[in-house]
């Protein structure tokens, strides 16, 4: 498959009054046409950063993209002009937010805001764009959709607005969707059809998918290819089932443990991730996680390691990756 | 949402009752009366006959509790009664400068709107830049002002600009013309109160309109409508602004109704001879009956003004909906 985006040594800075914040240092990764990439890691690592900066929505002041490239569809979305960019977000690049409840604007109905992006981008007919709305909404199994287009969001449960979201974010045949933690605000029962509903059209439609999350399970189930992130930088990318059997980087082996599993006696304790993660304005030039890794060594300290080659598919960023298993165990 | 309107409509009545009590009784604590002044106002001997006769004349020898009821059911059966002063009927009176009144409060009202909306938005969506500290410094400035003092300024202005540029002073008419009679002679002389007043009036609304966007462009739809790829424009414009009406709206409602009733100084500068004129001649004669009937006109503009302002949230969000 053709490579679709491909982000490369992306850099993206907050220039704050404390200092400079690294929140995205370094971050490469390629998405394939019709792929599902995660992107996983805790909060502040700078997932989503990483995201907002594909579309280059990183509010300036105080966050800017300091260093790198994301070519997308063979043109390099960092060069493009203001003008040129907005005709990439929401046609060809559609995006799904964390929050359901306060990404739809509540004074605006769902059909006007379903609409706006069709008529933004193409040329098509109120009429026609209404016909594309209904269409939609039955696509993303919404009952009812002629009559859901006069309503306003707050007449909509969670589940039903991510719906919505969801069918906007599709409403222009994009190449790409990018999920920012799309089922984190929802009931468990809803997550998991919201999950369903993405992986099931991402495929009938052949779109490519970035799933941000820091659900290990959403993770394993939904995507293709997977990329740990920790403190602004990938540490581990593999397949899913590299990343979920066979981690090779102490953080992605210390989230895997930290996650409740059926497959465990019931007593049997969680093990958290101990720590909390470095403060992204004082990184030094040694590992960034080494302060709460139980395999760190003196040379953690001094260089980072590079991400590299363990097998075909699979990369990890540590000094220690081919020792991990031994030591563990 | 017709029930609820109705319900607030019906809250008019207690309004006025409270507001009738309250006025009623208050003027009725300041020594002296209407009859007193009348007939020793320059501080000369009265006849204490004299005194007598005028009182009963007006009814003001009559228990106090027939007067309240007497004035009561004269609001009720619409019959305001005469002034205690000039003897003229109080709607009267009041209709002669009501229209005034209201022109000059609609055309500050407009040129608030006109300057604060437009300027709002500029100022936050250029948030900290020199354009964002210009309306600033202006909206300030108009806040720090008095409008009579920039009445007077902008009189003397037009006087000194005038004669410089054409050689002599050309003064905004100063007998009052009703729009209908000399639309040109009546806007070129009610203009200036309404800029004066109306730049006041705008620096408030500017700093809502400006502090309501700001908090409502963090706002994630507003971010998801930047992913939707609209342009700046249509964001700020139906995304945005729309949610950050609602407090301007407030601020420009009690404005315009305090307009109604409180121009005194300004109409005193500009020769206007309005309500808050009236108003102030009322109170200053201790004219009962006109005073009162001033300050229930005052009240039922306001609750009118309110029930007007939960129309518009209505329509502006879909999510009040009174029920």
């Amino acid at each position: 498959m053709a490579t679709l985006l491909e982000i490369e040594n992306l850099q993206t800075h907050f220039f704050t009054s404390a200092g400079v914040v690294k929140a995205v240092d370094g971050v490469s990764y390629t998405v394939d046409e019709g792929e599902t990439v995660a992107v996983v890691g805790e909060s502040g690592c700078g997932k989503s950063v990483t995201a907002m900066s594909i579309l280059r929505l990183i509010p300036w002041p105080p966050g800017k993209i300091v260093g790198g490239s994301i070519k997308f569809d063979g043109q390099d979305l960092l060069q493009l002009t203001e003008e040129e960019m907005r005709n990439i977000r929401g046609r060809d690049i559609g995006m799904i937010f964390q929050e359901p409840m306060t990404s739809l604007n509540p004074v605006l109905t769902i059909g006007l805001q379903l609409t706006e992006t069709l008529m933004a981008h193409t040329d098509i007919t109120a009429k026609k764009a209404n016909e594309r709305a209904v269409e939609l909404l039955g696509m993303v199994g919404i009952s009812e959709p002629e009559r859901r287009l006069v309503q306003y969001p707050h007449h909509l449960s969670g589940g039903m607005r991510q719906r919505v979201v969801i069918a906007m974010a599709l409403s222009c045949d994009p190449k790409l969707i990018i999920a920012d933690e799309p089922t984190t605000a929802l009931d468990v029962t809803i997550q998991a059809q919201i999950l369903e509903l993405m992986k099931d059209l991402t495929k009938r439609l052949g779109v490519a998918m970035i799933v941000i999350t820091h659900n290990l399970g959403v993770v394993a189930r939904y995507a293709d290819r997977v990329n740990v992130m920790y403190a602004g930088r990938i540490i581990e990318s593999g397949s899913a089932q590299d990343i979920y059997y066979n981690p090779k980087h102490p953080y992605t082996l210390a989230l895997l443990k930290s996650v409740p599993r059926m497959d465990q006696a019931r007593q049997a304790k969680l093990d958290p991730v101990d720590g909390q993660p470095p403060d992204l304005s004082q990184l030094d030039a040694g590992c960034s996680f080494r302060a709460r890794c139980r395999f760190a060594t003196a040379k953690c300290a001094q260089e980072y390691p590079a991400l590299e080659k363990v097998s075909d598919t699979q990369y990890a960023a540590c000094w220690e990756k081919d020792n991990l298993e031994e030591k563990a165990s | 949402m017709i029930k609820y309107l109705i319900k607030r409509l019906m809250l008019l009545f207690p309004t006025l009752l409270g507001a009738a009590i309250l006025v009623f009784f208050l003027l009725r604590l300041v020594p002296g009366d209407v009859c007193e002044i009348r007939l020793a106002g320059t501080g000369l001997y009265a006849d204490p006959a004299e005194i007598e006769l005028c009182r009963k004349d007006l009814g003001l020898d009559q228990p106090i509790f027939v007067q309240f009821f007497q004035f009561l059911w004269g609001y009720v059966t619409l019959d305001l009664g005469k002034s205690m002063w000039t003897g003229a009927p109080i709607t009267h009176e009041i209709s002669l400068r009501f229209h005034l009144t209201l022109q000059v409060a609609l055309m500050s009202t407009f040129v608030a709107i006109i300057i604060a909306i437009p300027f709002g938005i500029i100022s936050a969506v250029k948030q900290n830049t020199w354009i964002d500290y210009i309306v600033r410094w202006f909206a300030i400035a108009g806040i720090a002002m008095p409008s009579f003092w920039l009445g007077i300024l902008i009189i003397l202005g037009l006087l000194i600009g005038t004669q410089e540029f054409f050689g002599e002073p050309w003064m905004p008419p100063i007998q009052f013309k009703p729009i209908w009679e000399d639309p040109v002679w009546n806007i070129s002389q009610l203009i200036w109160p309404a800029v004066a007043t109306g730049y006041r009036y705008s620096a408030v609304a500017t700093r809502m309109t400006r502090s309501a966007l700001l908090e409502v462009l963090r706002e994630d739809y507003v971010r998801t409508a930047r992913a939707k790829g609209l342009v700046e424009k249509v964001i700020i414009n139906r995304h945005a602004l729309k949610n950050a009406l609602l407090p301007v709206v407030t601020i420009i409602s009690i404005e315009f109704a305090f307009l109604m009733g409180g121009l005194v100084v300004t109409e005193q500068v500009f020769n206007l001879n309005g309500l808050g004129r009236l108003f102030v001649e009322s109170v200053g004669a201790q004219d009962f009956n006109m005073t009162q009937q001033l300050v229930m006109l005052v009240v039922l503009i306001f609750v009118m003004m309110n029930f007007f302002v939960d129309i518009l949230y209505a329509w502006l969000d879909p999510r009040i909906r009174y029920s």
